[in-house]
């Protein structure tokens, strides 16, 4: 079965192909806006709060949310609203109380990237935590887009019948185009847009489900016939419950995320972003999640998905509910959802080795020139945006496993580092970086020997060691 | 049957309920 047969449909391939292509025209409406390199990484703290948060809750919801999220559902049932129920609750409270006081923070020391902050926040004057958090962002994010890149260019070859290497080079191009243009603007009003999709893909699509089935009634008894665990949402064990609400620790450390917060025009307005994101990301999680038991409703044995499956559910219903225009729209969405993840965390990364590296070590003693910076930042996007499409073709593997760390490794890194330097006054630079490096490597080694023997998800156990290290380290060095 | 209408239904409203409560309880007083 070929998931993607309507796009042979030309209103179907029309439709899609506009959804691809729209970010670039938002790039070239949103490149007179991008003067500076303020402007470029963080909007120049000028962004309004509706942005801020449809950017923040788009960012941070990749393809996971519209494949693996309904291919949980389709797998274990309703079991699988706590996979949505951790990070939702998690953001909420980040908007709040780590956003504003973050975004404060960030204004009054003039920092537009993360561990601009940190190194503020501890006047670290050797830059050791800047260059411990530009190693672990290198190795993490740049994994974590290349793994994206890769993914999505395999949706698009199979969608477009194309060679690999040509859907890398459209799926690079149609990014880099408007990050270069906008930057951060550009990205975030992208995010908008995609965020808008996505509603569309995961609130109509589950009403148009539920009015084919004949209700949330007789889904249910469909679901209890075929498995009474499907309706149990205690089924799946409390180790796994923990686990699922556990990914929410991960939303804090993810820079890509914290960065939007430091880029509204004003801090008060986080409330009101925070209850903007948690409605769109209540809908969008609680949609993702029905879809999958609409479809296993729908298709009972996971044999007759494609490739055998369940994140293919998305596709399968789509493609039997909807017409050219609607399908093509959110094929395009899926596509969008994975490109908007790549591109925050793609611009964290140029940021980091731009900024941070390049501006605040390299050439700390140093002016440098803003036009300067912006012009870089802009070369640096490309040349990372490549680096990063050339790994991902040529080192699958690597980037493969690599990025099974990223969530659970920046998470770990720089969550609990990022809330105790905002809330407890005694947190030492030494504390910040040994927790750093404590929620890097914990995250490793857990998830790569202890995970299955124990059933303990990694962010459960080096969230909590990289907390400890910091307490313990920032306690001793400053009797020290 | 009664958790799975809990979980889909009652747990998303509670959560919104909560950003919006939030909203409220943590506005700032201008001097």
């Amino acid at each position: 079965m070929d998931t993607y047969e309507k796009l042979a449909d030309p209103l179907a391939l029309t439709i899609f192909l506009l959804t691809l292509s729209l970010p670039i025209l938002i790039g070239f409406l949103t490149l007179r806006r991008t003067r500076s390199q303020s402007d470029f990484l963080i909007g120049g703290r000028a962004m309004d709060k509706v942005v801020v948060a449809l950017s923040a809750v788009s960012s941070g919801r990749s393809s996971w949310l519209v494949l693996g999220v309904s291919g949980m559902a389709y797998t274990m049932g309703t079991g699988a609203v706590w996979a949505v129920v951790g990070y939702i609750t998690a953001e909420l409270f980040q908007f709040i109380y780590i956003g504003r006081p973050l975004r404060r923070e960030s204004e009054r020391h003039d920092s537009l990237t993360l561990l601009d902050y940190f190194e503020s926040r501890f006047q670290d004057r050797r830059h050791l935590v800047r260059v411990v958090g530009v190693a672990i962002i290198g190795i993490f994010l740049t994994a974590y887009v290349a793994a994206q890149f890769n993914a999505g260019a395999k949706a698009l070859s199979t969608a477009l019948n194309i060679h690999l290497l040509l859907a890398l080079a459209i799926s690079g191009a149609l990014i880099l185009v408007y990050m270069v243009l906008g930057g951060y603007i550009a990205v975030a009003y992208n995010d908008v847009v995609r965020a808008v999709i996505m509603i569309v893909g995961l609130v109509v699509f589950p009403i148009f489900g539920l009015i084919q089935v004949g209700g949330v009634g007789a889904l249910l008894s469909t679901l209890s016939r075929l498995n009474p665990a499907y309706i149990d949402p205690l089924s799946i064990g409390l180790g796994a419950l923990i686990g699922f609400v556990g990914i929410g620790l991960g939303s804090p450390g993810q820079p890509h995320i914290v960065v939007r917060y430091m880029s509204v025009d004003d801090p008060a307005r986080l409330r009101s972003a925070a209850v903007i994101g948690t409605f769109w990301n209540v809908v969008l999680g609680w949609g993702a999640v029905f879809i999958g038991l609409l479809g296993r409703a729908a298709v009972q044995a996971v044999e007759a998905l494609p490739n055998q499956d369940p994140e293919m559910v998305f596709l399968v219903l789509a493609s039997d509910y909807f017409g050219p225009v609607l399908y093509g729209l959110l094929v395009g969405g899926i596509f969008a959802a994975i490109l908007s993840t790549v591109d925050s965390q793609l611009l964290v990364v140029a940021s980091t080795f731009v900024r941070d590296l390049y501006q605040k070590v390299l050439r700390r003693d140093r002016e440098v020139d803003d036009a300067y910076m912006l012009k870089l930042n802009r070369i640096v996007v490309i040349a990372a945006g490549l680096v990063a499409m050339v790994v991902a073709y040529v080192a699958q593997d690597l980037v493969f496993w690599l990025v099974l760390f990223a969530w659970g490794g920046l998470g770990a890194a720089f969550g609990p580092a990022l809330i105790l330097s905002l809330y407890w006054r005694r947190t030492t630079r030494a504390g910040v970086v040994a927790g750093m490096v404590t929620g890097a490597i914990v995250t490793v080694i857990w998830k790569q020997f202890l995970k299955d023997p124990t059933g303990i998800y990694e962010l459960v156990v080096s969230f909590p060691a990289a907390l400890l290290a910091i307490v313990l380290v920032s306690l001793l060095h400053t009797r020290g | 049957m009664l958790g799975a209408y809990l979980i889909l239904f009652a747990l998303p409203v509670a959560v919104f309920g909560l950003s919006v409560l939030l909203y409220f309880l943590t506005r700032e007083r201008v001097e």
